[in-house]
């Protein structure tokens, strides 16, 4: 049983483009769910629609067995009645008032007044460590102080679930890892179901149970995320999440259990991808000779100098370039006509020109459809 | 990272501030300008009020003015009175303006440009208009509305009394005390961050307890000002309390001082010492309000722009309606009374032999003064309304957005000219032309009439601008900045353009005020000089109210053309709201 | 010049006075001859500027003298009454002689203009022999206002004021016959006066009543404290009250031949109805002054002869004359076509002179005001 379910979700904005297009999700109590994209792609609206800042055109989303929106029923509950918190993206931090105002203001609208109110409120600003700021206006805080109190204010009247819109992309690099780390504890600790909107796919890898990757309104996979990472259903997910190492070949066979693939440009090279990790759902049906990419995550692949016989899935390569960058290395090398860049903690003897080799892990390999 | 490389070296020593020296120049010659502009002729009010010679003799200084000012009957009364009509004025109309605002700014009431507009229309209708065109509505004995409501059935106990302090409220409220208020709040509440109210929302508030406990006090600068303007604009109010008021025996304050200025021979003395307490008031009390303002900062508008309409559901129609009917209210009857006095033989009489009449409109059409009286217009109002807007938004701009000392006493001077009543203020400015070698030479000239007229309105003025200002986030202009545009470059091409709706605004009041106000230039004016609002002045003089009204008509229709093209230009170079 | 002027007024002066038959026809070339001379130097100057206190049809009736002497151009300027002493000291203060001529109230050139020594006597420019002749105006004399008898010249005197109307289905209007009739019971409560203390024709009204021997200080203390006056502020206000029906009686209104011609039920009560003294009075523009420093003082002369005379002052009279206004001019050798029949001064009649040095005197009038009106 899904703790909160979305259904056909459909909106448009003027009526022509769909910002979200039909999508359903089905979010487990205590999860950290985090919806991904570009900017655009609806993520954002969707986050909207179930805290009740926007309404659906069509389709449904329920909380529990309660049903929170159904345009088909005429069906709405007021965002002030769904018992959800939500940080916005600018804070949204009331400048009229101190941070304990701020904080205290869900719990004053509940009833809850005097005693049990500052205990709560403390309560909560300690958990997001600002215990003793309560006195500040709260535009009188930094950037990271403001994010945190906007936090509590979610978070301060225990609400069912926590919506949380892009509340680290204000932030400088540094501070943003911080609470990156900081959120997930607290997560953790409140163990709260959490909606997070994110463009960020470090931000979403990290704290999510699951990720939903968003585009033009559509749900391109839902999955962990390694899931997500390593297994991508599409190509558009496959390049959003990291860095990838594409290669372009011909299927020489494929049985049950391997299927094999002729690198192109390479003449010793054939590869042997195990076919249950290696299929996507953009290659269900594979005939000999045709022309696919294999992708694979650079950090999945292992470069060394000399050939070591005996070993499957290796490529030869030549070396451009290697740069230092402190904790790695970085490698250009050439397949054919093609330049790819890897990176590796180890130093190679090889030098620019040098022939090298490329091992690639099998279980890291995808087949996708060849690509012009 | 790639901001901070482009963060050299030069770019550091760039300061967020135009550089410390040049800043303070600039605030010096402000202050300045500013000082000698709006002070000199207010300290020379004050000066006269210590000459206890009569204007016929050289100056002797002394106390007696004072004493004997004070000692006129019913002084006191009449400030309380002023007080009084201020308070409970703004007592009705700030909860209503503020209400009005937020629904046309906030909520998908249906219409809401024209119903903003038709606002305007009410500020720009002449206030005296309204006031004949109430009297005809709301005598007690013969007026059309209380005639009606006496043959009601139910309603035949009902009857209102325009002349009485209710009355006379009444009046100010429909005349501008509530378009005033929404004209200006409803960009402010168009600019403010919606998720503040989202967060509320979120937080469990319905809309009604967010606009009351999250949009108003997030929005208290503004509301400060716009109350603040409305509380003194009460004390150089006149006609209406005139109108209404001596009836009964009810004076106010500026009743007082203007009897005495038309004293004879004028006690111009005395009338200058009532104005200077005015004057003390404000220097004590503007600087209290700007304490109060700056404890606290308000930002609420940010870079990520998004305002969202609240739906009001069922309400929807409701809504409409009542903004629809206060639109009614408000313009109808001043718009009949303006029309109605201009085609009627005689207003408001309608069993007269002959009850219309083209008469006053042929008079008004064929008086030989009117084409010189518009040119002269043309030329006063629109370099009032540009040169206003230009250089009051700077000074609006200096006050809100520098840390330059002496930006407190630069606010208290734009605030002290709106509390003096235009006879006062008139004779402070003629003193000033006449005793200033760089003006003298103009005297008589329409040049001295544009340089008084840009001063008209300065205090709406720079309060519009310096509320809007506050509410624009820094980091527009700071990425400005960072991006490597100076102070100047930063100040015309990104707050310029995004301040476009507020300037427009800004400089169509000042169009306005310029145009219908005569206060300030009666005193300065001939025959060549004459813009339309003093030929109308001569016209009642003469007797000819019908004529003069229809001068009025095409003053306010001049107006609002030029609010209409200023409208429809601002909302496109503006930040829309949808 | 101005010894030149002299010696022609002194030549003038013995001429008419003890010169008989053709040494008459003598002296008359001579003044001719001044005319042409300050004519002439008018229209080099080619302008002159009237500061006037604006009020209906003044600046057409002045202005009617570009139509004569068209070389000249005019430039006319007003304030609202009480503001005209204010601006012009302060213009000359500051050393702007810019006006030739006032024609700006009763009392701003009484008031404040002759004591601030900014007039010149007016006496000396009076050129035209139709001007001077005292023959030719009431009374057989000039009038000045000022004590010396040489600054503010007054030629207007009209019997209109205090200006008391009635509603006709209210009063009738044989019951008065005094202006005490007012100050019965029956009327308490049903008059509406323009408040007195404001600058205007009720202004003057106050001053009128004040200086009529048998009214005086007490008719007004009655009037003002017994008979729960309601005062306006606006002219308009007070007629439309009246013609409702509001009230009964309006004290100080104008504007009653409008208001008739409109067909409201308001009519005036006609000044000889009175068994008081009527009053004569010059109005808003019946007086002008010349001032000192004058920029174009020979246009000035000119202008000042121009008005004086019998075409200027039967243009005046004809143009100032409105629905409004009852304006009679002092020449007593015009047509008074222009001027109501029952309005007109009539010879023989011992009027109250309001333009005496002594009434223009608005200060205890001022006094009585603030004792008297409470509200």
């Amino acid at each position: 049983m899904s703790f909160l379910r979305i259904q056909n979700l459909y909106k448009t904005f003027g009526g022509q483009v769909a910002a979200v297009n039909r999508i359903n999700l089905d979010i487990a109590e205590g999860e950290f769910f985090t919806m991904l994209g570009s900017s655009g792609c609806g993520k954002t609206t969707t986050l909207r629609m179930v805290g009740g800042l926007e309404k659906p055109d069509s389709g449904a989303i329920f909380l529990g067995d309660q049903c929170l929106v159904a345009p088909e029923k005429n069906l709405f509950i007021k965002p002030e009645k769904r018992n959800m918190g939500m940080v916005f993206q600018s804070y949204a931090l009331w400048p009229h008032m101190t941070v304990f105002e701020n904080v205290a203001y869900p719990l004053k609208l509940r009833g809850i007044k005097g005693a049990e109110m500052s205990k709560k409120v403390e309560d909560v600003l300690a958990l997001v460590g600002l215990a003793g700021l309560g006195e500040r206006p709260a535009p009188a805080l930094s950037g990271g102080q403001q994010q945190r109190v906007a936090l509590a204010r979610a978070l301060v009247f225990s609400p069912k679930v926590l919506l949380l819109d892009e509340p680290l992309s204000n932030l400088d690099a540094q501070l943003r890892e911080e609470m990156r780390r900081e959120l997930k504890s607290l997560q953790q600790r409140v163990n709260i179901t959490v909606i997070f909107v994110t463009h960020d796919q470090i931000e979403a890898l990290s704290l999510s149970d699951r990720i939903a990757i968003m585009k033009f309104g559509v749900l391109e996979q839902v999955g962990t995320p390694e899931d997500v990472y390593f297994r991508p259903a599409t190509p558009f997910v496959r390049d959003f999440l990291g860095k990838t190492f594409l290669l372009s070949g011909k299927v020489a066979s494929a049985n049950d259990q391997t299927i094999s693939v002729d690198i192109q440009g390479s003449s010793s090279a054939s590869l042997n991808l195990p076919r249950g990790k290696a299929l996507t759902s953009a290659t269900k049906s594979l005939t000999q000779g045709q022309s696919v990419t294999v992708a694979i995550r650079p950090e999945q692949v292992n470069l060394t100098s000399g050939r070591q016989d005996g070993r499957a899935n290796m490529v030869e390569a030549t070396l451009q370039t290697v740069q230092f960058l402190g904790d790695r290395y970085e490698y250009t090398v050439t397949l054919g006509t093609e330049t790819r860049v890897l990176a590796s903690p180890e130093q190679q003897s090889a030098k620019s020109g040098d022939r090298v080799y490329l091992e690639l892990k099998p279980e890291g390999m995808t087949l996708w459809p060849s690509e012009k | 990272m790639a901001k901070t490389e482009t963060f050299n070296a030069p770019a550091v020593t760039r300061s967020w501030l135009p550089p410390m020296d040049g800043g303070t120049a600039i605030m010096a010659a402000l202050i300045g300008f500013m000082g000698f502009y709006v002070l000199y002729p207010l300290t020379l009010i004050v000066i006269n009020s210590f000459n206890t010679a009569t204007i016929a003799e050289p100056e002797v200084y002394g106390l007696d003015a004072w004493r004997k000012a004070f000692a006129e009957p019913g002084i006191w009364r009449s400030l309380w009175n002023s007080i009084k009509i201020g308070l409970v004025l703004q007592i009705v109309a700030l909860p209503t303006g503020i209400f009005i605002s937020w629904l046309l700014a906030r909520t998908d009431i249906m219409f809401p440009n024209a119903l903003e507009f038709g606002f305007w229309i009410s500020f720009f209708l002449p206030g005296l208009a309204t006031t004949f065109g109430w009297m005809l509505m709301l005598d007690p004995s013969t007026g059309l509305i209380n005639s009606w409501l006496r043959q009601m059935p139910l309603l035949s106990g009902l009857n209102f009394d325009i002349y009485s302090f209710s009355g006379i409220v009444f009046v100010h409220l429909v005349s501008n005390g509530i378009s005033t208020k929404v004209m200006l709040m409803t960009p402010a509440f168009r600019r403010m961050d919606a998720s503040m109210e989202e967060a509320s929302r979120m937080s469990g508030a319905s809309a009604f307890t967010t606009l009351c406990r999250i949009t108003v006090p997030a929005l208290t600068p503004v509301i400060i000002v716009v109350f603040l303007l409305s509380v003194i604009r009460i004390f150089s109010s006149l006609e209406t309390e005139l109108l209404l008021g001596v009836p009964w025996g009810f004076y106010v304050y500026s009743t007082k001082i203007v009897d005495l200025a038309r004293q004879e021979p004028p006690l111009v003395n005395q009338a200058a010492a009532l104005g200077s307490i005015i004057l003390l008031f404000l220097a004590i009390f503007i600087p209290l309000q700007r304490k109060l303002i700056s404890r606290r900062q308000f930002t609420t508008v940010t870079g990520q722009f998004k305002p969202k309409i609240i739906e009001l559901g069922i309400w929807r129609y409701p809504a409409t309606a009542f903004v629809g009917l206060i639109i009614f209210i408000l313009d109808v009857v001043p718009l009949l009374s303006v029309l109605g006095g201009s085609f009627m033989t005689r207003f408001g009489f309608f069993n007269l032999p002959k009850t219309w009449t083209l008469e006053y409109w042929r008079m008004a059409l064929t008086d030989p003064r009117i084409l010189q009286g518009l040119h002269n217009t043309l030329i006063v109002a629109v370099s009032a309304g540009v040169v206003g807007a230009l250089f009051f938004s700077l000074i609006g701009y200096i006050l809100v957005r520098t840390k330059l000392p002496g930006r407190g006493i630069l606010d208290t001077i734009c605030w002290l000219p709106s509390a003096i009543p235009g006879v006062l203020a008139g004779l402070g400015l003629l003193w000033m032309f006449l005793g200033t070698p760089i003006f003298r030479p103009f005297y008589g000239t329409i040049v001295l009439l544009v340089v008084a007229q840009v001063l008209g309105g300065i205090t709406l003025a720079t309060q519009i601008l310096k509320a809007n200002f506050v509410q624009l986030g820094k980091e527009l202009e700071e990425s400005s900045r960072m991006s490597g545009a100076g102070f100047w470059r930063t100040y015309l091409r990104i707050v310029f353009p995004l301040m476009a709706q507020t300037m427009v605004m800004v400089a169509v009041i000042k169009f306005m005020f310029a145009a219908q106000h005569n206060g300030a230039i009666i005193l300065l004016a001939t025959s060549e000089t004459r813009t339309l609002s003093l030929l109308a002045l001569d016209q009642v003089a003469a007797g000819y109210r019908e004529v003069a009204s229809i001068t009025i008509i095409m003053i306010t229709v001049l107006t609002l053309g030029v609010a209409i093209v200023a409208r429809s230009f601002g909302l496109k170079v503006g930040i829309r709201a949808d | 010049m101005k010894s030149l002027l002299t010696a022609a007024i002194a030549v003038f002066a013995i001429a008419a006075g003890l010169v008989a038959g053709s040494s008459q026809a003598q002296a008359a070339t001579a003044v001719d001859a001044e005319w042409a001379r300050t004519v002439e130097a008018a229209k080099k100057e080619g302008k002159v500027s009237v500061f006037l206190y604006q009020r209906d049809n003044v600046e057409a009736a002045v202005k009617a003298f570009e139509k004569k002497y068209p070389e000249i151009q005019m430039t006319v300027a007003s304030t609202p009454a009480a503001e005209t002493g204010p601006r012009l000291m302060a213009e000359r203060r500051a050393g702007k002689f810019l006006w030739d001529i006032c024609i700006c109230g009763p009392t701003t050139p009484f008031g404040v203009l002759y004591p601030a020594k900014a007039l010149d006597p007016i006496k000396p420019a009076l050129l035209l022999p139709e001007v001077v002749d005292p023959s030719k105006w009431w009374d057989g004399k000039h009038q000045y206002m000022d004590g010396e008898g040489s600054y503010i010249f007054v030629y207007i005197g009209s019997t209109d004021l205090p200006n008391v109307f009635y509603h006709k289905s209210q009063v009738d209007p044989r019951e008065f016959k005094s202006y005490w009739d007012m100050v019965q019971a029956k009327w308490r409560g049903k008059i509406v006066a323009l408040d007195p203390r404001q600058p205007g024709r009720q202004r003057v009204g106050g001053r009128v009543l004040y200086n009529i021997p048998e009214l005086g200080e007490k008719f007004l203390t009655r009037l003002f404290t017994e008979m729960d006056v309601t005062l306006s502020r606006d002219e308009r206000q007070a007629m439309d009250w009246l013609a409702v029906g509001k009230f009964a009686l309006c004290l100080f209104c104008g504007n009653i031949e409008a208001a008739r011609t409109q067909g409201l039920p308001v009519e005036e009560f006609d000044v000889f109805r009175w068994k008081e003294t009527p009053a004569l009075s010059s109005g808003s523009n019946g007086s002008i002054a010349l001032m000192n420093q004058a920029p174009h003082p020979a246009a000035a002369k000119v202008f000042i002869n121009w008005l004086l005379s019998r075409d200027g002052q039967l243009s005046f009279q004809k143009i100032m004359n409105s629905d409004n206004l009852l304006v009679e001019s002092l020449r007593i050798d015009i047509s008074k076509d222009a001027v109501p029949a029952a309005q007109r001064r009539v010879a023989g009649v011992k009027y109250v002179n309001m333009d005496s040095a002594e009434r223009s005197n608005q200060e205890p009038v001022n006094k009585l005001f603030k004792e008297i009106i409470k509200k």
